[in-house]
């Protein structure tokens, strides 16, 4: 398998803040990928650092490269083709990642339109309600009318998720898609989103805090502390080969399995005022 | 959302009432004679003792603010006893002038302030940030009708380029008879090019002196507003969907910043109204505000008590239509209320 | 951050300590009276003898400019705390009691905020007979609406605090929650804010001397001098009007930016 996306040695600063510390991994096309790791870890920074958007106060080392091109493209225009088109995203809070005085319908036009330049409003529309329907949201014709108040956490997540499919992308980042939404609704948008991923042979990379969702969709695991990648292992050698942070990780979950426990709680592995040094 | 109008309406009368009652309470019973106010330093007792009658001012306070009101809204507003004419004509007539130089100053204040706010916001320099900055303090921080004078000095005694202070036109060229009474529209309507020219020239100056506290304001507003959501969510969101960073700045967060700055209307209206007084005297633009500092220099109060409760009237109107307007747009309170 | 924070306000605080040396020191080192009229020199331009020249009747511009400015330091001083005590108390009224005194108190300031500030400040001054003072007294009730809302919602925000429902549910009296918790917080952002109001008041003050309703004529006030400047504005005695009016441009944008860089690092919290 040719790697789909290599990282190499990346660090990525605020000021005096570390938030990633040379990570390296590859990520084989067709890999669904799990990155895990406690709030803080540096997750999410991974996600917009492949996508080159970090804020401008970010200092970046290191290399990313995406299908053997490094990432992020100097040319703005070719970089704003491979977001979208290449690499889709999907945010972690549906409430703030809508325009709120703009459609639905407005929004997935955009994205759609984002992605294929010269197209017809009559595209963008048959396109959109292609994949609300996908994504599960009926009347889809009507609903491109309403606005983003008029939908919930979940609806709007699944309209989320049709918004970064629109440009059919090889790979797909997904920071905590499922984090803002309460347990019911948090495993239907999972389905729909593992069903969009499966059917389309798209790569997935699922940032979580939530090992619940490994084993639902996971062929890879990563595990994250402190802004350092500190496991990278198949689903399958997870319990084996566990690293003891992701051990302990791993037995913090609660389950309905063993009521009347306390769950242990994960010891601190880092030196005392890491994050001030260099 | 009936109900949201409503409560909009109440409010808005009780602070027009509110402000009546400042009006008349300043003007009225503080220690000096309304009559004599009225009727300026050189009148008669006589005169005096029967204006007083005529306006009540033997009568209990509250029967004095019931007339006061019922005057106000009536529109009678009493005569100007040094220019003979009733207020409420000489404010209509000097009005269009007034009107012209507001839209022209809203008009100037809003697209500099727009510019420089997307300005800032696309490029992120130190250089496109600061610039604007300066310039918003200096334009909050220069008296208006001084930087009028210093604009007339330079524009028009040292460089030429600029008209005097000669007000709309220039001495000798007849006004367009045109239906508005705003000279560069009537030139346009009747085919006036050459008066249209001179109309606008001569109001370049004097509309940017007032556009200068509006541009300031608007410019902070509008600079805060996109500040507070270049780091939302939905941004971020649309760049990722590949959008580029101008057509996100413009089609996805302009318009989120520009609603709220609509609530800002009454306060620049007020603004206009109040720098139009400065600086119309230093033009001497025959609008209304030159009349107001006319009315203050030969202590002739009848156009001034009007055209203050009157700014204030149209500060409070023009809120409530901004609510509904804003109630009628924003697409969360269109739709019957916030439902989350 | 903190220190880059702090750093920020050296630039204003010098702007400001310089005007305030300027004309509170100027006095001692340029002796001429500002109200002593001249004749045989009327309308010089700026010299060595008169360094900002003199006006129509031979006053010495420089002496008038240093008194002006002492005169609008203290009535931006004035207006600043004239305003701040009674609006921060009616503030502190409304939101402490509530329910309808409340209401009607904020609908009184309402109706007040209605008037563009300066057009308040000349009704006050009309009404009152005209004058430096009843001008000043004008911007003053002009800024209580500033003043009150501000408060207002300062306290409204502190009682919401959960330390401050806490120790109320512990039996904490009306009077220790005053002292102890809403006026160290409340107090804080009053200050910072009433910065703002200084430069407010300096250059509205100057705005009513300019149509003739606050100090009258041979009083040193920047704005007055401006408006004794205007009629030789255009035939070439710039330094009538330029001198006086760059004092008032100084020590508005001194202290406005001050007042924003307070904010910033104090976190006050301005509602506009």
């Amino acid at each position: 398998m040719t790697a789909l996306l290599e990282i190499k040695e990346l660090s990525v600063r605020f000021g005096a803040t570390a938030a990633l510390r040379s990570i390296s991994f590859n990520f084989a096309a067709g890999a669904q990928l799990v990155i895990v790791g406690e709030s803080g870890s540096g997750k999410s920074t991974l996600g917009l650092s492949i996508l080159g958007l970090l804020p401008r106060t970010a200092e970046v080392i290191g290399k990313v490269r995406f299908r053997g091109a490094e990432l992020p493209v100097e040319d703005d225009r070719a970089m704003n083709r491979i977001r979208g088109d290449s690499i889709g995203f999907i945010h972690q809070d549906p409430m703030s990642a809508f325009s709120p005085v703009h459609t639905i319908g407005t929004h997935l036009f955009r994205a759609f339109r984002a992605n294929h330049p010269g197209s017809t409003r009559r595209e963008a529309e048959a396109a959109a309600i292609r994949l609300l329907d996908e994504v599960q949201i009926s009347r889809a014709r009507e609903r491109l009318d309403h606005y983003p108040h008029q939908y919930s956490g979940g609806m709007l997540q699944r309209v989320m998720i049709a918004a970064a499919l629109i440009g059919n992308p090889a790979l797909l980042i997904a920071d905590e898609p499922t984090t803002a939404l309460d347990a019911t609704t948090q495993a239907s948008v999972l389905r729909v989103l593992a069903n969009s991923v499966s059917d389309r042979g798209m790569s997935l990379m699922l940032i979580t805090h939530d090992l619940g969702v490994v084993a639902e969709v996971a062929t890879d695991v990563a595990v994250m502390y402190g802004g350092r990648l500190i496991q990278y292992l198949p689903i399958a050698d997870l319990p084996a080969a566990a690293h003891p942070y992701t051990q302990a990780l791993l037995k913090a979950r609660p389950s309905f399995g063993r009521r009347g426990h306390r769950l242990p709680t994960i010891a601190d592995l880092l030196p005392a005022g890491w994050d001030a040094d260099a | 959302m009936p109900k949201l109008i409503a409560s909009r309406l109440l409010t808005s009368i009780l602070a027009l009432l509110g402000a009546a009652a400042f009006a008349f309470i300043a003007i009225r019973v503080a220690p000096g004679d309304a009559a004599r106010l009225t009727l300026g330093a050189f009148a008669t007792d006589e005169a005096i003792a029967s204006l007083r009658v005529e306006m009540g001012l033997d009568r209990p306070l509250p029967v004095q603010f019931w007339i006061y009101l019922q005057d106000f809204v009536t529109g009678d507003w009493g005569r100007s006893y040094s220019l003979g004419q009733p207020v409420s004509q000489l404010l209509a007539s000097r009005f269009p002038a007034t009107l012209e130089l507001g839209l022209y100053a809203f008009a100037m204040a809003f697209s500099a302030a727009l510019a420089m706010a997307l300005w800032g916001a696309h490029r992120q320099t130190p250089f496109s940030e600061r610039l604007p900055q300066r310039l918003a303090l200096f334009a909050l921080g220069v008296p208006q009708f001084w930087f009028g004078l210093v604009s007339l000095m330079i524009g028009f005694e040292l460089l030429g380029l600029f008209p005097g202070p000669v007000g709309r036109l220039p001495p000798g060229m007849d006004a367009p008879g045109g239906p508005t009474g705003l000279f560069t529209i009537d030139a346009l309507l009747v085919g006036e090019i050459g008066t249209f020219a001179a109309a606008f020239h001569h109001l370049i100056l004097p509309a940017a002196t007032l556009a200068l506290l509006p541009f300031g304001f608007l410019y902070r507003l509008l600079r805060a507003n996109l500040a507070d959501m270049s780091d939302a969510s939905f941004a971020l969101v649309a760049r990722a969907h590949g959008q580029s960073r101008l057509r996100v700045l413009l089609k996805t967060l302009l318009p989120n910043a520009i609603i709220p700055t609509l609530t800002a209307s009454g306060l620049i209206f007020g603004q206009l109204l109040a720098g139009s007084v400065l600086v119309e005297r230093v033009f001497n633009w025959p609008g209304a505000g030159a009349l107001v500092t006319q009315g203050v220099l030969t202590q002739d109060y009848s156009v001034v008590q009007t055209f203050i409760l009157l700014s204030a009237a149209v500060y409070i109107v023009t809120n409530l239509l901004v609510d509904i307007v804003a109630a009628l747009i924003d697409p969360r309170l269109r739709s019957g209320g916030l439902q989350r | 951050m903190e220190q880059g924070g702090y750093r920020s306000l050296r630039i204003p605080a010098v702007l400001c300590l310089a005007l305030a040396a300027v004309v509170l020191g100027g006095g001692l080192f340029w002796p001429l009276d500002p109200l002593a009229m001249d004749f045989t020199t009327t309308l010089a331009a700026p010299s060595l003898a008169h360094p900002m020249g003199t006006d129509a009747t031979g006053r010495d511009v420089l002496a008038r400019f240093l008194a002006g400015g002492r005169l609008s330091l203290l009535v931006g001083t004035v207006v600043m705390f004239g305003g701040l005590v009674p609006g921060a108390l009616l503030g502190l009224l409304a939101a402490r009691t509530g329910g309808a005194l409340d209401l009607i108190l904020m609908r009184i300031i309402d109706g007040i905020a209605a008037f563009p500030p300066i057009l308040l400040a000349m009704a006050v001054a009309i009404g009152l007979g005209g004058g430096l003072w009843t001008a000043v007294l004008g911007v003053a009730i002009s800024t209580l609406p500033f003043y009150a809302r501000l408060m207002r919602s300062e306290v409204l925000r502190v009682q919401s605090y959960p330390f401050v429902e806490a120790a109320e549910s512990m039996g904490a009296s009306p009077g220790f929650i005053l002292v102890w918790h809403i006026a160290p917080h409340a107090g804080s952002t009053m200050l910072v804010q009433s910065a703002s109001v200084f430069g407010y008041a300096i250059i509205t003050l100057a705005g009513l001397g300019f149509v003739g309703l606050g100090a009258q004529i041979p009083t040193p006030e920047w704005g007055v001098m401006i408006t004794g400047g205007m009629q030789y504005a255009l035939t070439g005695q710039w330094w009538l009007t330029i001198f006086p009016g760059f004092g008032i441009l100084f020590a508005v944008v001194a202290t406005n930016l001050l007042a924003d860089r307070l904010s910033d690092v104090l976190g006050g919290r301005g509602d506009a």
